[in-house]
């Protein structure tokens, strides 16, 4: 793969910046737009429901993530 | 982003309490300390251990730490000698089922850039410094396949059960960006 993704062996990038105690999410709209991505409906294709588990979800499994 | 979410929930495209329950797990659940679970067990348990290298996926789900979209996680193993890293050099492909979401250094054009070609300069960065005889090895995540660093056991833990050893260990032990702390020695979470 050759392309803006591939991350891989560039240069000049910068230090990495690491954040201490990270949040999982940093802004409430971030875990919301998380959810909304990961938990379309039955109905939507999806099968995730409030009783169900993350591990019952099934995404499309070539997404990256 | 509350009037796409009151959209897609009008439209029967998504249950709030899905929503809410999700947000909930990767805040709560899923996360760095089901990896550290894991480790423990291998540090107590050998036959356990030969397992988790032979099929992480089978021996992980003795937890219950199951991979969402069915990708296959290889656990490899640092010892003296070895160090592994892991990268998704392509984006952010992570094992989510046993450290949660990765966090934002991860995902970063540095991290992501120079851990292929300068390891050990990456690794200092983070405070690791290796000896010049200890081999690195970066392993280049995708979609289908994802890593685990199983950490060194540190000295002095001989005496420990798994709990007390799973405390010590670390999500960025489980990266690769660093090692797991002697107790009481201090360390980054």
């Amino acid at each position: 793969v050759n392309g803006i993704h591939d991350m891989g062996g560039k240069q000049d990038m910068g230090p990495i910046e690491y954040e201490k105690n990270e949040p999982v999410f940093h802004a409430p709209w971030e875990s919301r737009v998380f959810a909304m991505i990961l938990a379309p409906s039955p109905g939507a294709g999806g099968t995730w429901t409030r009783s169900g588990t993350p591990e019952k979800f099934c995404g499309p499994p070539t997404i990256c993530r | 982003v509350k009037a796409l979410e009151s959209l897609l929930v009008e439209k029967g495209l998504v249950d709030r309490a899905a929503l809410d329950a999700l947000v909930d797990a990767y805040e709560h659940t899923i996360g760095p300390r089901n990896g550290a679970k894991v480790v423990a067990r291998a540090w107590s348990d050998p036959a356990y251990k030969t397992r988790l290298l032979a099929d992480a996926n089978d021996a992980m789900a003795d937890f219950g730490f199951i991979s969402r979209q069915g990708d296959r996680i290889v656990v490899v193993e640092n010892t003296a000698k070895v160090h592994n890293l892991i990268v998704c050099t392509l984006c952010s492909c992570y094992p989510w089922s046993v450290l949660g979401l990765p966090p934002v250094w991860y995902k970063s054009a540095p991290y992501r850039s120079r851990a292929v070609i300068d390891p050990r300069g990456v690794l200092r960065e983070f405070g690791l410094e290796l000896a010049d005889d200890v081999e690195v090895r970066v392993w280049d995540s995708t979609a289908e396949l994802r890593y685990m660093v199983l950490p060194e056991r540190p000295a002095g833990t001989e005496q420990l059960n798994e709990e007390d050893l799973a405390a010590l260990v670390t999500r960025d032990a489980m990266v690769g960006v660093a090692k797991v702390d002697q107790p009481q020695s201090g360390g980054k979470a």
